[in-house]
């Protein structure tokens, strides 16, 4: 516990050379091998450490994975995500290689998946060998350090200011070009109006084209407006109400489709922000939901407000859960950018990159989970403020 | 005045189509006359105000961006002449509220609505409005 406390005073690399003093006053052939108290403090400080740290025995098999590490390499049961598996195996493959070759300590990069960021980390590898009484190694000591991590915040910071700026001027993009469009959108539809009764049978097939795919037009127009055109109209509103009011709007096409809607709402306070957004923001889940599920299934919906007792400050969540299809891993990553989509023809890909949008104007957060073949929960986290 | 309700009177019901654009103008023309309505068209504002000022106008439909003047100056102009007779403005950009009060009835976004929509909204403003004789 002193160790662990006086480390913290001293910042990332005091605990590091600490931790990695301790480690080979341990190994000290003398000093025997690691028991009792040394033995709890060292797990107290693996547990502690905030940086992987993998501990496995002479023959490279893996003895102690501390919280961090679990993360990325599961619990002592592998298994579960792809890049969990992956993880794995390269570490195998560095601990088989380390613990085999002659080398007392070794530096190596190399780089994991993390299953949060949903990317490949770069981590620096250091290695040790802890030794027993005869001289012989007994277990490997390895710590990874994200290379990235030290400016992870600063870092985090200019990234959400970045996508800020550069959604606000795709958005203003998508709205001049949206208006663009729809001046001869007009013109278009009223000639394929006109043409209805005109087509003779043989040409059905190419009007109907026509029109469908004018239809489809007129879809991502009026999404990519959808954004841009209510973000001045802030105020205070009931998140309950507006959910009441978006799932009545679909209540048709829900049941058609067999869907059953789970509605858990919380107490919630006035909510301080667009609820046209919000609006929007719940047909895009919505639909979604529901597109994800072709053979019925449910839809829950819930909202929570949390709040501190000693700020004041508070949190509202809410959270669109369906039975659906799930999103496929490979686009995962881009489930937020425009023009992604897992709908083919049917979608325009612009709905979670205007759920996104909406969040962050509204200072919040969103979260994913998805197992294919299960469904798809997405968490809409964002502060409310204290009066 | 008597109100517009029944479909032979709808029919001969009068709008102005005010455009710039020709295309546009026209296939709207078309549209609107294929609802059975007598449509008069005009080029620009000006124009459009001449057509008004001089014939008998049930209702006006006229573009927001205009060459020569904007859909809510023609759309007051109409109003210093008549406060009752049915305006749509299309607009790619939409409503513009703090202008719209009281001038326009109704607002659509071009390009987004099907021409059935215009065509119900024309017919439900002239079924709720008496009609004015507009010759001045």
């Amino acid at each position: 516990m002193h160790e662990n406390r006086r480390a913290f005073q001293f910042g990332r690399q005091r605990i590091y050379n600490q931790f990695l003093g301790m480690a080979s006053r341990l190994t000290n052939p003398g000093q025997g091998s690691v028991s009792g108290p040394d033995r709890d403090r060292l797990s107290l400080v693996i547990e502690n450490f905030g940086d992987p740290v993998i501990v496995a025995d002479h023959t490279a098999r893996v003895t102690l994975l501390d919280s961090v590490s679990k993360r990325l390499f599961g619990s002592d049961k592998a298994g579960g995500e792809d890049g969990i598996a992956a993880n794995r195996t390269k570490l195998d493959r560095y601990l088989t290689a380390f613990t085999f070759s002659v080398l007392e300590c070794q530096d190596k990069t190399i780089s994991f998946y993390d299953p949060n960021l949903q990317s490949e980390v770069e981590y620096a590898a250091h290695s040790i060998k802890i030794y027993d009484s005869r001289g012989q190694c007994a277990h490997t000591v390895t710590v990874l350090r994200d290379c990235s991590n030290s400016n992870k915040v600063e870092r985090l910071q200019l990234e959400r200011r970045m996508e800020m700026e550069k959604f606000a001027a795709t958005g203003k993009l998508a709205g001049t070009i949206a208006h663009e469009i729809n001046n001869p959108m007009e013109a278009i539809k009223n000639a394929v109006y006109l043409l209805r009764d005109r087509v003779d049978p043989a040409s059905r097939p190419i009007y109907d084209a026509l029109k469908s795919e004018t239809e489809r037009v007129t879809r991502i127009v009026r999404q990519m407006l959808g954004l841009y055109r209510n973000a001045g109209t802030f105020g205070s509103f009931d998140l309950n109400g507006v959910i009441e009011d978006t799932l009545t709007l679909f209540s048709r096409p829900l049941e058609k489709a067999r869907v059953v809607v789970d509605k858990r709402f919380g107490q919630l306070p006035a909510i301080k922000g667009s609820a046209d957004q919000f609006r929007q923001l719940l047909s895009n889940l919505v639909v979604n939901a529901a597109d994800s599920m072709p053979k019925g299934g449910k839809l829950t919906i819930r909202t929570r407000y949390t709040q501190s007792a000693s700020t004041g400050y508070g949190q509202c969540s809410l959270t669109v859960a369906d039975t659906g299809t799930g999103i496929p891993p490979a686009i995962r990553p881009a489930i937020f950018d425009p023009f992604v989509s897992t709908k083919g023809e049917k979608g325009t890909g612009l709905g979670l990159w205007i759920v996104k949008g909406i969040v962050e104007g509204h200072s919040g957060r969103i979260l994913v989970r998805s197992t294919v073949g299960r469904g798809t929960i997405i968490k809409i986290i964002f502060p409310v403020s204290p009066d | 005045m008597p109100a517009l309700a029944t479909e032979m009177e709808k029919k001969a019901a009068t709008v102005l189509c005010i455009d710039d654009e020709q295309t546009a103008l026209h296939l709207r023309q078309s549209v609107l006359e294929s609802a059975g309505y007598r449509v008069l068209t005009a080029k620009s504002g000006a124009r459009g105000m001449e057509v008004f000022r001089s014939q008998s106008v049930h209702a006006v439909v006229l573009d927001y961006w205009m060459a020569d003047m904007n859909g809510m100056q023609v759309a007051r102009e109409i109003r210093k002449l008549n406060p009752k007779v049915p305006i749509i403005i299309l607009s790619a950009y939409g409503e513009l509220l703090d202008e719209s009060l009281g001038i326009a009835d109704l607002w659509i976004r071009k390009g987004e609505e099907d021409p059935q929509y215009l065509l119900s909204s024309l017919e439900e403003l002239l079924k709720n409005r008496p009609i004015a004789s507009q010759r001045v």
